[in-house]
């Protein structure tokens, strides 16, 4: 009887860690990223806007559930989060050195970027090439997009901006380049 | 290209580049611009309750700390810092999005309005009820996807044009 029920743990056991595998390995493939908490973040989203397709919007017909679930969360986690005591310069610290942005919109896997630092009048900017079709990398292709990224002039950097950018990328824009702010 | 202040950036620097006779790009591609650092668009009040981006908007600080110690003698709408100040004339083919939702919806509607008067073609999408830099998030949802795709063929647009 004992024996039995030993074997009987371990065969759901087994079947259990086989089911966790299969998910570590589906739910990266699916979502492109193995940044754990973006999956988390995706699964949530997916999980909130079954729940919004169930419920209408009347003042905002247009909007898909999948847009208000993503509003949702930006309401219960906002993106630049503060408490009344926490002064400015200690919230833009703390802005600058998370990575909020990187985990809501991670780098695709096989996305390349090189640094390339410019200088003039003893002035220096840190500038990015973003290449997301490693293979026809033409770097002085008559077509390059330079891209300003945001952040208020006060924060931002690379590791929080090239989302957008490499999926312009990936549908054939020449060549993409980002520059910082 | 640009978002947010990013796209403010991108309007400042043509306006330099026209200012100095240098080359231009060939179009300017502007996510929920900031274009007026003084706030004075109405959407700063029509909008504050369904802004979810901004919603740390330390505006007077974050200000004081970009115009540097003499930001007093500053006027508010110096166009060295707030585009929408200054001149539109000569600029080259504009992509502008915004969303409705935000409080910088207006810097890019006056942007607009100003452009178009200068004689610039600008092609403007306002997404309606949706949120600051919402391309940004395509992984999302099909507002983001769908303004992405316009902007990827106004921008193939622009290429053909000029080859």
């Amino acid at each position: 009887m004992t024996m039995s029920c030993i074997s009987c743990l371990f065969k759901l056991i087994k079947r259990l860690s086989i089911l966790v595998l299969i998910i570590s390995i589906v739910l990266p493939l699916l979502y492109g990223s193995i940044n754990h908490r973006y999956i988390i973040l995706r699964l949530f989203h997916s999980a909130l806007s079954i729940k919004h397709s169930f419920i209408e919007d009347h003042a905002r017909p247009n909007l898909s559930s999948d847009y208000r679930a993503f509003e949702d969360i930006l309401r219960m986690k906002p993106l630049l989060k503060r408490t009344a005591e926490e002064d400015p310069t200690a919230i833009l610290k703390r802005i600058r050195t998370g990575s909020s942005m990187t985990n809501i919109v991670p780098k695709p896997q096989l996305c390349n970027i090189t640094k390339e630092v410019f200088e003039h009048n003893g002035h220096s900017v840190d500038t990015f090439w973003v290449d997301n079709h490693q293979n026809k990398f033409q770097r002085h292709a008559d077509h390059i997009i330079i891209y300003f990224h945001g952040g208020a002039y006060l924060f931002g950097d690379i590791q929080s901006e090239f989302s957008i950018r490499t999926r312009e990328r990936e549908k054939e824009i020449k060549d993409f380049r980002l520059q910082w702010s | 290209m640009g978002d947010s202040a990013g796209g403010g950036l991108s309007l400042l620097v043509t306006q330099a580049l026209i200012k100095q006779q240098l080359p231009l790009p060939r179009g300017l591609v502007l996510l929920s611009p900031w274009t007026d650092i003084s706030s004075s668009g109405e959407s700063h009040v029509r909008n504050v309750n369904t802004e979810v981006v901004l919603t740390m908007y330390e505006r007077d600080w974050i200000i004081q700390r970009l115009l540097g110690s003499n930001h007093g003698q500053i006027p508010p709408d110096d166009p060295r810092y707030s585009p929408l100040f200054g001149s539109f004339a000569g600029f080259p083919p504009m992509f502008i999005n915004v969303g409705t939702a935000e409080i910088l919806e207006d810097d890019s509607r006056r942007v607009h309005t100003k452009a178009r008067e200068a004689g610039v073609d600008v092609t403007f999408e306002a997404g309606e009820h949706l949120m600051h830099i919402y391309p940004v998030f395509f992984h999302y949802f099909p507002e983001a996807r769908r303004t992405l795709d316009n902007i990827h063929q106004w921008i193939d647009n622009v290429f053909q044009i000029k080859n």
